[in-house]
């Protein structure tokens, strides 16, 4: 299911990951198979999203996944692979699907900040032009950033530092009635 | 008299202050007032075009995006300055603390001018940093309310903004201004249209 590029390469994958200093991560593009992404994403968009508002937090519509859902998208082979990179053994809680849409943002709070840890991106957003918004940006207080790149099919590995935090850029008008959606899970 | 210079009459009568005053306090979700009408009509003219030559940056964060200046307290604009004295003078101070029925520290304000372009927005906050105490606006554009860009005001419940239930869109030559408080959550919604919506904007402060 995973590309095989990445399954030969876990090690160059896993010295990349560990070898940046700032926002230590990686982007691995078209990180499935062509026909697993597609039919996955087929099963995901026709899931049904709660749309949740807090104004001074977030606006985005979200998805416990299944138990069996889960188990697809990170299969035991991902889970292996996931291990190689991080070179210890992750354990996943529960996995959250999201969808942004027209008017959706997260925003920074000083009274809820995330603690230290990695952060796992998979997008399923197909066709999006990051004028739309819509982007996830790590920042750390000094002024430096990390946009992640919109790209169907990729998978990113993000070590969240102390003090870095994340959020995920408004969506504008010009999105129309497209949707960004993607995965994060915090490990 | 600073404010005879720049000020359009009405806000000079001490009647017309009396009901604005009302107003300001009865006002909701949150204490506001807009003063259409606000400069006389070569001042807004003359500012309009002093502020062609400042240089705006873009702004970008989790909370917003749009152009801005810097601090207007040391612009080498000659009009864009005397604007800033205008505000800055103990007159103009006294009129806006009895309008608001606060006191605010004379000499002691922050100005800067934003613009925002298609697709450029502020999103939910409360404006509350230091001691801001009257968050103000003057618009120098005026939008439609299909194009967006008005100014929303929150309900709130236990201090947290529930739902909207104010839009001021902009108009031309209104000054606008609001209590900061812990129930002052506000945002600029998004502008949809390619006309600017410019704007001098900052804080007065509590003494």
């Amino acid at each position: 299911m995973i590309n095989k590029f990445y399954l030969k390469n876990a090690g160059k994958v896993k010295a990349a990951f560990s070898e940046k200093k700032d926002f230590p991560h990686v982007s691995l593009f078209d990180f499935l198979e062509k026909n697993a992404f597609a039919s996955l994403r087929k099963e995901i968009l026709s899931l049904s999203f709660s749309h949740e508002q807090k104004p001074m937090f977030h606006s985005y519509s979200s998805l416990n996944i299944s138990p069996a859902l889960q188990q697809k998208l990170f299969s035991p082979g991902v889970i292996s692979f996931l291990n190689t990179i991080m070179g210890r053994k992750i354990t996943l809680g529960r996995v959250y699907l999201y969808s942004f849409s027209q008017k959706d943002y997260t925003l920074l709070n000083d009274s809820y900040t995330e603690k230290p840890g990695v952060d796992i991106i998979f997008d399923l957003t197909v066709g999006w032009d990051s004028a739309w918004g819509g982007t996830i940006t790590y920042v750390n207080g000094t002024g430096d950033a990390l946009k992640l790149p919109v790209k169907p099919n990729s998978l990113m590995i993000i070590r969240r530092q102390k003090d870095e935090q994340r959020f995920v850029k408004y969506v504008n008008h010009l999105v129309g009635k497209r949707k960004r959606v993607f995965v994060i899970i915090k490990v | 008299m600073v404010l005879n210079q720049w000020l359009t009459e009405k806000y000079l009568n001490p009647e017309t202050r009396q009901n604005l005053r009302r107003q300001f306090l009865q006002n909701r979700p949150f204490p506001h007032l807009q003063l259409s009408h606000f400069l006389q009509e070569e001042k807004v003219r003359e500012l309009l075009a002093a502020l062609q030559n400042e240089p705006f940056l873009r702004k970008d964060s989790d909370l917003f995006t749009f152009f801005q200046t810097a601090d207007l307290k040391n612009t080498k604009n000659k009009i864009v300055r005397e604007f800033y004295q205008l505000l800055a003078s103990a007159e103009f101070t006294t009129l806006l603390s009895d309008l608001a029925g606060v006191k605010l520290q004379p000499k002691k304000v922050d100005i800067s001018a934003t613009l925002y372009a298609n697709t450029h927005h502020l999103l939910p906050h409360d404006d509350r940093l230091e001691n801001r105490r009257i968050a103000f606006m003057y618009y120098l554009s005026t939008l439609k309310k299909k194009d967006g860009g008005a100014l929303c005001f929150y309900q709130q419940k236990k201090n947290q903004p529930t739902t909207v239930t104010k839009r001021l869109p902009p108009v031309f030559n209104t000054f606008t201004f609001f209590l900061v408080s812990q129930h002052s959550f506000h945002q600029v919604e998004e502008v949809r249209t390619d006309t600017p919506r410019l704007a001098l904007g900052g804080w007065f402060y509590d003494q």
